[in-house]
């Protein structure tokens, strides 16, 4: 049989996404934009746009020159890329035979399938339709190889015309008045084309192909014999995304808790059995429910390890589900495993020496995470990270512990200046010692808290602070410390006092040295 | 009857004293803090911290970094009471932390320390409970009270600068309630100067109060 080809463009992807998005702008003078040859240029257009005089290619200030009302958005690669691949495991419902024709296109092999829909001519149509239903705008082409039907798709289409057909083993009729473009070849060589007078593909036709080969490279025989199937040029099929989602429409709506548990029970085993056996673990689960009266709710749960135990999913959605409020039912489920990663085995050996009890105290440790996360929210679960400053409130952060697969290094000792190196060593001198207890840090760090002072003194006699009377009897200071030199306010300095009071409070006192009439501030409480 | 808690191992602190496993033990008085970091370093495993964002929020990992990883640390902030001993529970339960420390303003009543208690039980972690104000009746194992003591005269400053090793802080705790075990108080020292073998961690001498 005869092999067919057809070629769908989206000329209008980046926009179709925007508009799918819901971006408002898209009805107004608006254009994507990308950087192409050090400069930013408009990419796709909206038709206002394009009624304003703009036309993609321009740079950016060109346009805003033309057109000072123009909305402009940076094309996302990805997030298209993403859009094309759901696209291609859409297109599974037209041929099994799929290659990506990236960036804006597909390229169907569907020989043997057209009769399936009635014809190419329906299947083509039914297609288009079923973009615009999905707001996206197609150009379809359809010939005997890669090479016709991409030129067809964007070359002999239009808005009002969005399908070209050349029927079989008509494919060099078809092509002959189409432009020299059509052929996906290099700008330059097409440039070079036109410049000797050769503007279509037919004039190509009459020219000896060893010519043209010496003329203007072996690149353009080899596309023109590729189109003109020629030579093989097969459709190269690429597999689809692997989905780990799952969908289920009731005939009725359902609002019984067991019921809505077999629900979840039903999804959730059908993707870990795939997670599973493609040992992937997802971070986070999104539950959509769709109630009869209220719409959709989604219900998202986070784990602290990648997973694809449908146990553990179960239980971590019960309680979400437990307070969604449904009156009247709901009809439409979907469950999506996100944020997923690969799951290695750790080798027999290893664990054992890791300690399988060590092992199983992180796993409950991760398992525990999970549950505060999802109860608390994963922020309010953290761990110290260290950081590189010397200003005491800078000196560590904290980050989700949910997140932190690393193993953080805490340096053992921090870097005390002129620590004596033998703990032992009987006689360090008073100026080490001294640096030494000034480095110390407080274990609990305020802000900066206000003290009523009641003798003076520096660091203040007799102080008050949080409703109790303190009454220093040592103090070791001043550390003075001045903020980072590129931060804001970075002549502020601070003198740090650790003060030692007669009950045996050891606070750390703060103060601004510059101030004439000194305030004094609690900023720690040392252990 | 049976009682679970015995089938854990005690955490020693010294010779002479134990913490049960399986337990919760309250602290009160301001250097509260000073116990659940003694305990924390002679614990394995994580430490589990948590209270309300204010309490929580204050730690520094440099101090603690003195006695033990700070990456051990987790630290979990509830917004109120009840979220706090929730997470109290769900940590106690599992086996993944070998400190849970909990951090309230006024202490368990018997119910909630009950629940706790039950939850520890079943972990056979050590639980703490911080507590910033007032205790009331619980179900707690024992109640300490620890205060910070004077190290220092102002008579003997200068001789502790001239030798370092001198200068220690110093806790007095005092365990004022105990289910199964003796009643006591304790003098704890501590050298400001790292000292030990390796330099690493601050030594924690202990020493019953009379003796001290």
């Amino acid at each position: 049989m005869a092999r067919r080809v057809m070629s769908i463009w989206l000329p209008q992807l980046p926009l179709d996404r925007r508009v799918r998005l819901g971006d408002p702008r898209i009805g107004d003078i608006f254009a994507i934009t990308a950087e192409i040859k050090n400069a930013s240029r408009l990419t796709h257009l909206s038709p206002l746009a394009l009624s304003a005089g703009l036309r993609p290619g321009m740079s950016v200030p060109d346009a805003r020159a033309v057109c000072p009302q123009l909305m402009t958005e940076k094309s996302d690669l990805a997030r298209e890329e993403m859009l094309l691949r759901a696209l291609r495991r859409w297109a599974d419902s037209l041929s099994p035979w799929i290659a990506l024709d990236k960036p804006d296109g597909l390229m169907l092999d569907v020989t043997g399938c057209a009769h399936l829909f009635g014809g190419e001519q329906a299947m083509a149509e039914q297609a288009v339709q079923q973009f615009a239903d999905m707001h996206i705008t197609a150009r379809i082409g359809a010939a005997d190889t890669k090479g016709a039907a991409w030129a067809l798709a964007r070359y002999l289409t239009g808005a009002s015309v969005p399908i070209a057909i050349s029927k079989p083993s008509k494919a060099k009729n078809d092509l002959q008045n189409l432009p020299v473009e059509a052929l996906n070849i290099e700008p330059k060589i097409s440039a070079d084309l036109r410049r000797v007078g050769l503007k279509t593909i037919g004039q190509l036709y009459a020219i000896k192909s060893g010519e043209l080969a010496r003329r203007f490279g072996l690149e353009l025989t080899k596309a023109l014999s590729k189109a003109l199937g020629q030579a093989p040029d097969p459709v190269s099929p690429m597999a689809a995304d692997p989905v780990y989602a799952a969908r289920m429409n009731l005939p009725d709506p359902i609002g019984l808790k067991d019921d809505l548990a077999e629900v979840l029970r039903r999804l959730t085993d059908s993707i870990c059995t795939r997670l599973e056996k493609d040992m992937i673990g997802a971070r986070q689960f999104h539950l959509t429910v769709r109630c009869v009266d209220t719409g959709d709710h989604v219900i998202s749960i986070g784990f602290a390890r990648p997973c694809f135990d449908a146990g553990k999913v179960k239980r971590q959605f019960e309680r979400p589900l437990d307070q969604l409020t449904i009156k009247f039912g709901a009809d439409w489920f979907r469950l999506v495993a996100d944020t997923l990663e690969p799951i290695r085995e750790r080798p027999a050996k290893l664990t054992g020496i890791m300690g399988g009890e060590a092992e199983a105290a992180a796993e409950d440790l991760a398992q525990v995470i999970t549950t505060l996360g999802n109860r608390l929210g994963f922020d309010r679960v953290r761990r110290f990270a260290p950081r590189d400053s010397h200003l005491p409130e800078a000196e560590f952060t904290t980050i989700e512990a949910a997140d932190s697969q690393e193993v953080l290094l805490w340096k053992q000792s921090r870097p005390h200046i002129g620590r004596p190196n033998a703990p032992d060593s009987p006689n360090p001198t008073d100026s080490q010692s001294q640096i030494d207890t000034q480095r110390k840090r407080p274990l609990r760090l305020f802000r900066p808290e206000r003290l009523s002072t009641l003798i003076p003194g520096r660091p203040p006699k007799a102080f008050e602070w949080r409703k109790a009377r303190y009454v220093t009897v040592t103090a070791l200071g001043p550390e003075r410390l001045a903020s980072e030199w590129w931060q804001d306010g970075f002549d502020s300095l601070k003198d740090y006092w650790a003060v030692e009071t007669e009950t045996g409070d050891r606070l750390w006192l703060m103060t601004y040295p510059a101030q004439q009439q000194p305030n004094w501030f609690v900023t720690g409480r040392f252990l | 009857m049976e009682n679970p808690g015995v089938r854990y191992e005690p955490l020693r602190l010294t010779a002479e004293l134990s913490l049960k496993r399986g337990r919760v033990h309250e602290v009160t008085g301001a250097a509260a803090d000073s116990f659940a970091v003694m305990v924390a370093a002679k614990t394995s495993g994580s430490i589990v911290w948590i209270g309300r964002a204010r309490a929580v929020g204050t730690l520094t990992p440099m101090a603690l970094c003195e006695f033990f990883d700070p990456a051990r640390v987790l630290l979990t902030e509830g917004s109120s009471r009840k979220e706090v001993l929730w997470a109290a529970e769900q940590v106690l339960r599992s086996k993944g932390a070998g400190l849970t420390v909990i951090q309230l303003a006024i202490g368990p009543d018997l119910i909630e320390s009950r629940r706790l208690q039950l939850a520890a039980e079943q972990g056979g972690g050590l639980g703490l409970i911080l507590i910033e104000r007032s205790a009331q009746s619980s179900a707690a194992q024992t109640r300490w009270h620890c205060q910070a003591l004077p190290n220092l005269n102002v008579a003997n400053v200068n001789a502790a600068n001239a030798n370092p090793a001198n200068d220690c802080d110093k806790w007095m705790w005092e365990l004022t309630k105990n289910k199964s075990g003796n009643i006591g108080r304790w003098v704890v020292k501590c050298p400001k100067i790292r000292g030990g073998r390796h330099g690493a961690t601050r030594d924690v001498h202990m020493v019953a109060a009379t003796a001290a």
